[in-house]
């Protein structure tokens, strides 16, 4: 019998308003289409309206999981024009921040897939995780969502008790080894709603451009860390992990692998942490003439910000490409021949963030 | 005569029927909830709170999808309430009435059946997307549970050569009972749609299936014959797959150990899963299941 | 770096000389540079569509702004529209569709041969282009505001 199944704009699988047009055959899908746009906000019409340090809060805003990306990138996109040195101490943070909240919001993905198929228990297993990272970015800066933490040079606040972060990120290290990942990979039921399903060919996620762990998962060792290397990325030592079985399982281990790699980024970061200046001893509020493009991996994968200066308080053009923009599409590619009850999992493993496609 | 009525309705009323049964099948709903809510790290409801879902519910103002005769939408859920509660009338049960007649335990299964087929039709009645797929859903899970269900009451008739719940109870307790009781248990968690055979009613891919233009009263009855269809399970594996005790108080304490056990049971398969697809639950059932109930019919040919 | 990739690039229909802003960055302005030969030698290439940026000229015209990453370069192309029209890459690519389309709510550009030019972000209320004013100093201007 055929179908036309619509998923959202509102939907109990969906976090976020977007929609999916499903077109099925039975339980088989033939072809998904996908709208967006029902929270547009014209983020990028108003940074242009708006002076740098207002932009700063503004662009924090785009998504509410990888906030802190978003000033990181505009920061970068802003110093690469005036020329300003980031001081070793502030590269060092920001490293710190942005991979604590890749931890964040890898953990906030796993929870939202186990309940997406239907494993309650994992997903208060995980959200119980990602409340202790929620604790240590509380206790670096003060808050739980928008951090705040970056500013046009350097970062605004210092981590002024660097052991009991690191002595956090060794629990959640050791939760995210002893429960998530045997879970994970063990749990028969688990493995039959992941292995061989979604899948997302090497050919078209080079098409699609996807970014971040989608692209890993299929065999792409693309990371801005590794390409583009920012922050203090170099000097940790940064691994890439990529999988080569494109399906949803491979999403699966790819993040979760991330997430370990993320915690030795972390505890390695916090062991050598250089001392020095936070920032600029004056608050940057013009930026000369030029453009810049400046890349960052959110956890969701490449962030790209265009910024162009006229020498004023106030950008002439800021433009924000989120990795959903490029994600989003691929479920296309991935939905076409599987089983509409895998439809919720599958848009899931591309973690879609509607806050920052339609930002 | 007078007397008779006055007995079977309040078997059908009192007890084992409607009202200790929706009791008992809001506290067996309730410790479940708790139980996974425990294991998940919740604290879980009252033990009220299913009583309390059930009158909020009534009280709520019902709105009849459009093109569905309301004779059918208000039909449905209570057609499987009043059969479901004939079931619980009809088994004998301690306290119960005692009106074995040939052919008791047939009209157990079929009637037991109602309140899932009420659910395919009201799915496929309500003209919602999500309430088609869950019904044709639940209309392939029945095919699935079905097999060792009612072949591990078979199996007992078989031995029993009987198909009257009298006669099938006064088997003496054999290997038969061992291995149908395993069919029977295999086919619980689908019967109850408990993870991880929740698939009719997936919120995450089809929103509530069948349920899904159910609200108000209609919605409550629903709820209602969840809750006596869980007793009714309970009841009938309790019945024939527990040794009668000498006094009635002791047979009936046995029976309840054993309702729990199988609510204990059903509620941490639950915790510990992630929802199948349809066709891998049927698959399950139809390897699995078929392969217990292949099991118990031909150990109970043979003995 | 990729030697024969940046040569191409410089003969294509249209282009111009390449500018190395960073290690990693190449620059091109090219108002009349041929896209689509781009794209078809980008996916040959096997490079990446990483975005296209619009930015709103004088006279009714756009700039746009093809972000193309190779590895570890990044490959900025320039090019103008005439009369607010741009030949369609996403037949090619399909990584430019939603990137095409966005372009077309923000900046009423017209990507000529998209396969399916629908309505992205904008809402149903609002005319395409509402993102073609001003920013920076000018827009301060334009709006009245004070330093």
């Amino acid at each position: 019998m055929p179908y036309r199944i619509p998923i959202g704009p509102y939907h109990p699988a969906l976090e976020e308003p977007y929609k999916l047009n499903i077109q099925s055959k039975g339980e088989i899908v033939e072809d998904v289409s996908v709208e967006v746009g029902f929270v547009h906000r014209a983020i990028e019409l108003l940074a242009q309206r708006r002076n740098y340090v207002q932009d700063l809060v503004l662009v924090e805003r785009v998504c509410g999981i990888c906030s802190n990306i978003h000033t990181l990138t505009f920061s970068m996109a802003a110093e690469q024009i005036a020329s300003i040195r980031v001081p070793d101490r502030a590269r060092y943070i920001r490293t710190i921040m942005a991979e604590l909240e890749r931890l964040h919001s890898h953990l906030l993905w796993a929870g939202v897939g186990s309940e997406d198929i239907g494993f309650q228990t994992m997903f208060m297993e995980i959200y119980a995780l990602r409340e202790k990272v929620m604790d240590v970015l509380e206790i670096i800066s003060g808050n739980r969502v928008n951090y705040s933490m970056n500013c046009i040079g350097g970062v605004n606040r210092d981590i002024t008790d660097p052991d009991t972060v690191l002595a956090a990120v060794r629990e959640i290290r050791a939760g995210i080894e002893k429960t998530i990942i045997p879970i994970f990979t063990a749990n028969r039921t688990i493995l039959a709603r992941t292995r061989g399903v979604g899948v997302l060919s090497r050919e078209d996620a080079v098409a699609y451009g996807v970014v971040g762990p989608i692209a890993r998962a299929s065999g792409l060792a693309i990371d801005v860390r590794q390409d583009f290397s920012y922050a203090a990325y170099e000097e940790l030592g940064f691994k890439i992990v990529t999988q080569d079985t494109c399906d949803v399982m491979a999403r699966v281990v790819v993040r979760a692998l991330e997430m370990l790699e993320s915690c030795r980024l972390i505890e390695k970061a916090l062991l050598e942490l250089p001392g020095g200046p936070l920032r600029p001893s004056e608050l940057v509020t013009v930026i000369p003439a030029g453009e810049a493009v400046a890349r960052v991996e959110a956890p969701r994968g490449e962030v790209v910000y265009y910024l162009k200066s006229d020498g004023s308080d106030t950008p002439v053009r800021v433009k924000i490409r989120t990795p959903s923009d490029l994600n989003i599409p691929s479920v296309r590619a991935m939905a076409r021949g599987q089983a509409l009850g895998d439809m919720a999992i599958i848009q899931a493993s591309v973690d879609p963030c509607c806050s920052c496609t339609d930002r | 005569m007078i007397n008779g009525i006055a007995q079977g309705l309040t078997a059908y009323f009192v007890w084992p029927g409607l009202l200790v049964s929706a009791l008992l099948g809001w506290l067996f709903l309730w410790l479940s909830r708790k139980l996974v809510a425990r294991m998940q790290r919740r604290f879980g409801p009252p033990f009220y709170q299913p009583f309390f879902d059930f009158v909020k519910l009534l009280g709520k103002r019902s709105l009849v999808p459009a093109g569905m005769s309301p004779l059918l939408y208000y039909g449905l859920p209570l057609a499987a309430v009043i059969s479901i509660t004939l079931v619980l009338a009809v088994l004998p049960l301690p306290g119960g009435v005692r009106a074995s007649f040939t052919g008791d335990l047939i009209l157990v299964l079929y009637l037991m059946e109602m309140p899932a087929f009420c659910d395919v039709l009201a799915g496929f009645a309500s003209r919602s997307i999500y309430g088609q797929v869950g019904a044709s859903r639940e209309a392939a899970l029945i095919l699935g549970y079905s097999l060792p269900f009612i072949a591990s009451v078979s199996a007992l008739a078989i031995q029993a050569g009987s198909f009257r719940l009298e006669d099938v109870l006064a088997q003496p307790f054999s290997a038969v009972h061992v291995l149908a009781g395993l069919a029977f248990v295999l086919a619980v968690p689908a019967r109850l749609k408990s993870n991880p055979f929740s698939i009719p009613n997936a919120e995450q891919e089809i929103v509530a299936g069948p349920h899904v233009e159910y609200n108000g009263p209609a919605l409550a009855l629903f709820e209602l014959a969840h809750a006596l269809e869980f007793v009714a399970v309970a009841s009938l594996f309790a019945l024939l797959f527990v040794p009668r005790l000498p006094s009635a108080g002791l047979t009936l304490l046995a029976y309840l150990g054993a309702a729990l056990l199988l609510v204990v049971l059903t509620s941490l398969l639950a915790a510990a899963t992630a929802r199948l697809q349809i066709h891998r639950a049927f698959r399950f059932y139809w390897t699995w299941g078929a392969l217990a109930a292949a099991a118990c019919v031909v150990v109970a040919v043979i003995f | 770096m990729n030697e024969t990739l940046e040569t191409r690039l410089e003969t294509l229909p249209g282009a111009a000389a390449l500018e190395r802003r960073a290690a990693h960055e190449l620059w091109m302005t090219a108002p009349a540079l041929d896209v689509t030969a781009l794209a078809a030698l980008m996916l040959e290439q096997g490079a990446r569509l990483s975005t296209m940026t619009a930015l709103a000229l004088e006279g009714g015209e756009t700039e746009v702004i093809y972000h193309y990453i190779l590895g570890q370069a990044g490959y900025h192309l320039r090019v103008h529209t005439r009369s607010n029209c741009l030949p369609s890459v996403a037949p090619i690519t399909a990584a430019a569709d939603w990137i095409e389309r966005e372009i077309m709510d923000l900046f009423a550009v017209t990507f000529i041969g998209h396969p399916n030019p629908a309505r992205l972000l904008r809402p149903a209320q609002l005319e395409a282009g509402y993102f073609r004013e001003p920013g920076g100093a000018a827009g301060k201007a334009a709006r009245g505001q004070q330093d």
